[in-house]
């Protein structure tokens, strides 16, 4: 009875957009409208420069801009830097910046806050858990007003995705110790106030240089009012009563849910993740590479998608930590589907024949990194290897595993464009995102090789090797690549999702009246 | 009751408070991981020495006596200090979270005692009645049933079906009255269940013993009213018991319902000692819990002060 009560209710709801509409349309509306957006969690801090949280980074990467951006295909295109070079030998890159960009206290964006911003970042007292990204700047300097000209000790062409990771912002210097209180940036919103675990308050700025393609000045909302509901049924909830127009992280559960909903639009796909069965390398008997092939050769990806994920949350790994249609991706589509046979036969070539016992430490405060470890531990029992599975709350888990006090895991990580992000730091053996003790004299040279080639062409070359050796040595069985939703009411207009975890798309959205 | 004996009962509170900063000092140090492991996670780029620098830099490298005396030396001089991840003043937070806990506790409190006590007063005299067993039907829902589910409940049947109440969120008062008693409606409603039903079933005990007493026998001889007899003899002697009950309850209100503020999107102490705690934001932790112990102490105090003035043979020496 609710239920019919709850339609017809909507349907009124929605004759009256369409009234509305009607009476509007003569002059089509395309801007306006304050967003009311639902997220998952208060920003952990305000001051972009010293947190590595998600929810800071898109609360406010509207506030500011970067050198460069990702575009929502994970191009890179112009920013605050409207055009840049790089010298023949890869050392010096020159940036031509945008003139007539304004911070929002008013004062002119000029090349020092370049170098004021990465300076920043690196330097040791800012506590910044990103300064390795510039580990390899050397040096920055404003030879005039909008020219910046970075100086490396070494190759590195992943520079410009580190540039445009909307967390290595650039700030003005004279806002610097106050950035934590209150943020000043050059974006198309500005900041009102935040009051913790309640409401963050943006306003557009009428002064922001964005354009979109016809020439129409950016952003079209005329603010954001970010508010915090934890709970994932409650913002599902709140997004259907219309309390807030747009939420992020829409659970797996919820999305059968809002796509009947005739007030929702779901919004998403592919995100940048992926998470795999990782092993630590060091322990026997997994320090052999055929103990973990013959795992891999165990696993129903499918059916860790289709359990685990209702089907929904995540797309089955074709053996790669790129998501699906990556440029750089080498996908095999062989890969996660049971070969007993073959499992079989690699354990008992590495003195295996009756399996192992394997402990499986995972963390119960995600579902989606908990329950696969159940469907695995029956997956693996054909081939005799029994998994005792010990599920630890997150902030206790987590300091195991960066330590390397495990033996078998899941976990997801993330890149944020390049190829660079996603192969480098969990592989290479001198990475402080190597996990699994991971060591292999090959990939490291080529990993080093696709960080001096600039070359498209010749790094996918690269990293498509680096990736059928990953799956011949197995340091992680890759599970799946995750999936993330945004949903919005019918009447967000103009809004694109991102694969990157990025709300970059509001600075393109507008509510319908 | 003499100023002497509030005196003592204040310095003791004191010795509670600072017993718990103690101890929840050392226990938060003991859980593994700490505020540089939590702020870089698992994708932070960022070397051992430079972890290391960080560490010295939140002045985690000091021995831990050190860390205490530095927090302790503070906090005598009225300083909570200062939040590892978002630089603001913890005592600046705590002040802006306590009156949102203290009104949703407030709420909940008037929603249980408003059915609690005539639930339990009907119930008492219309013992093994229908209304009686009706009542402990609802004493038994509600003291089973969690409130989360409750919550859960709410929001379905008031927010999404008949569009009643908002979801979730917070509205200052001062921003608007009507928005503020409505956006806490719910959460009270959800949290008031579980206070009801005890409540309903501390009443209905401690009136059925009383009016078993001699004194109400000869009450009624004397000619009273029933109603005369109930409210001014038997209920004022029996509502002791309940105000303990209520005192306890309410301390544990004030501590802050974490699950309850998470659900609704509160700005509450809980939540906020939550998030402190997942981020090893060790002022944060320190100064919400010794918040809440002063707060469930203070109450306690003002039970035992209640006492006298319900119960005038209560005197405090």
């Amino acid at each position: 009875m609710f239920k019919n009560k709850h339609t017809a209710r909507i349907l009124g709801l929605s004759t009256l957009l369409l009234l509305t509409g009607a009476v509007t349309s003569a002059q089509a509306q395309t801007s306006g409208g304050i967003l009311r957006a639902g997220m998952q969690a208060d920003p952990v801090g305000l001051d972009p420069h010293v947190t590595q949280a998600t929810s800071t980074r898109n609360q406010l990467e509207n506030v500011y801009d970067t050198l460069v951006a990702f575009d929502p295909s994970g191009k890179i295109v112009p920013s605050l830097a409207t055009k840049w070079t790089t010298s023949k030998d890869g050392l010096t890159w020159t940036f031509t910046l945008r003139s007539g960009v304004k911070f929002h206290n008013g004062r002119a964006f000029e090349a020092s806050d370049v170098v004021y911003s990465i300076n920043r970042i690196k330097d040791p007292a800012t506590k910044s858990p990103r300064s390795g990204d510039f580990e390899l700047i050397k040096s920055v300097t404003a030879p005039n007003k909008t020219t910046a000209v970075i100086t490396l000790s070494k190759p590195f062409s992943p520079l410009l995705s580190k540039l445009a990771f909307t967390l290595n912002v650039i700030v003005p210097k004279e806002a610097a110790a106050t950035l934590n209180t209150k943020p000043v940036g050059t974006g198309p919103f500005s900041f009102v106030e935040y009051v913790p675990q309640t409401r963050m308050v943006l306003k557009k700025n009428p002064n922001f240089w964005g354009k979109d393609a016809k020439g129409n000045k950016l952003p079209y909302l005329d603010g954001i009012t970010y508010s915090y509901l934890p709970d994932a049924t409650a913002r599902v909830t709140a997004l259907r009563t219309g309390n807030v127009d747009w939420i992020e992280y829409v659970p797996s559960t919820s999305i059968q849910t809002l796509k009947a909903d005739a007030g929702v639009n779901v919004l998403g796909g592919p995100a940048a993740n992926y998470r795999a069965l990782f092993f630590n390398v060091a322990q026997k008997p997994l320090d052999n590479p055929k103990v973990r092939r013959a795992i891999a050769y165990a696993l129903n990806n499918q059916e860790i998608v289709d359990v685990a994920l209702l089907g929904v949350g995540g797309i089955a790994s074709p053996g790669t930590v790129f998501p699906d249609g990556n440029y750089y991706a080498s996908p095999d589509a062989s890969y996660g589907k049971p070969n007993l046979d073959k499992a079989r036969a690699l354990l008992k070539e590495a003195g295996y024949p009756n399996g192992f016992t394997l402990d499986l430490k995972v963390t119960s405060t995600y579902d989606f990194l908990r329950v696969p470890a159940e469907i695995i531990q029956a997956q693996l029992a054909p081939i005799g290897i029994k998994v005792n599975i010990n599920a630890l709350e997150w902030s206790v888990f987590l300091p195991d595993i960066l330590a390397k006090k495990y033996t078998a895991t899941i976990l997801g990580e993330s890149g944020q464009g390049d190829p660079d992000d996603y192969l480098y730091t969990p592989f290479a053996s001198d990475s402080g995102g190597n996990l699994t003790n991971f060591k292999d004299a090959t990939i490291d040279k080529w990993l080093d090789q696709g960080r001096q080639v600039a070359d498209p062409a010749a790094r996918k070359k690269l990293y498509v090797d680096v990736q059928k050796r990953l799956v011949d040595l197995s340091p992680m069985v890759f599970l799946y690549s995750s999936t993330q939703y945004e949903a919005a009411r019918k009447s967000v207009q103009g809004y694109s999702h991102f694969a990157n975890t990025s709300y970059i798309g509001l600075r393109t959205a507008w509510l319908k009246r | 009751m003499t100023g002497g004996w509030l005196v003592r009962r204040v310095l003791l509170a004191l010795l509670a408070a600072f017993g718990v900063g103690v101890l929840v000092f050392t226990l938060l140090r003991l859980i593994p991981g700490d505020v540089v492991t939590q702020l870089i996670g698992l994708e932070g780029n960022v070397s051992a020495a430079q972890q290391a620098e960080m560490r010295r830099l939140f002045g985690l490298d000091q021995p831990i006596w050190m860390q205490f005396l530095s927090w302790f030396g503070a906090l005598l001089r009225g300083d909570f200090g200062v939040s590892l991840r978002t630089d603001r003043p913890v005592f600046a937070d705590l002040l802006l979270r306590f009156p949102v806990t203290l009104q949703l506790s407030a709420m909940a409190l008037l929603f249980a005692l408003l059915v609690g006590l005539p639930l339990g007063i009907l119930a008492a005299l219309k013992r093994g009645k229908a209304a009686d067993l009706i009542s402990s039907s609802f004493v038994l829902v509600g003291l089973a049933a969690p409130e989360f589910w409750l919550a859960i409940l709410l929001i379905l049947l008031f927010s999404l079906n008949l569009g009643w109440f908002p979801p979730n969120g917070y509205v200052s008062p001062g921003e608007s009255l009507i928005g503020n008693l409505r956006s806490l409606f719910l959460p009270a409603l959800a949290l008031s269940f579980g206070l009801a039903a005890a409540t309903t079933r501390i009443v209905r005990a401690s009136l059925l013993d009383v009016l078993s007493q001699d004194y109400i026998r000869t009450a009624h001889a004397k000619g009273l009213s029933g109603g005369s007899v109930v409210i001014r003899h038997a209920l004022r002697n029996a509502l002791i018991p309940v105000i303990t009950v209520i005192g306890l309850q309410v301390g544990n209100l004030l501590g802050g319902a974490v699950i309850i503020e998470q659900l609704f999107g509160l700005p509450g102490i809980g939540r906020f000692a939550l998030e402190g705690i997942n981020l090893r934001d060790y002022p944060v932790v320190q100064g919400a819990v010794l918040w809440i112990a002063v707060s469930y102490v203070l109450v306690n105090v003002v039970v035992d002060v209640l006492y006298g003035v319900i119960d005038s043979r209560v005197r405090y020496s």
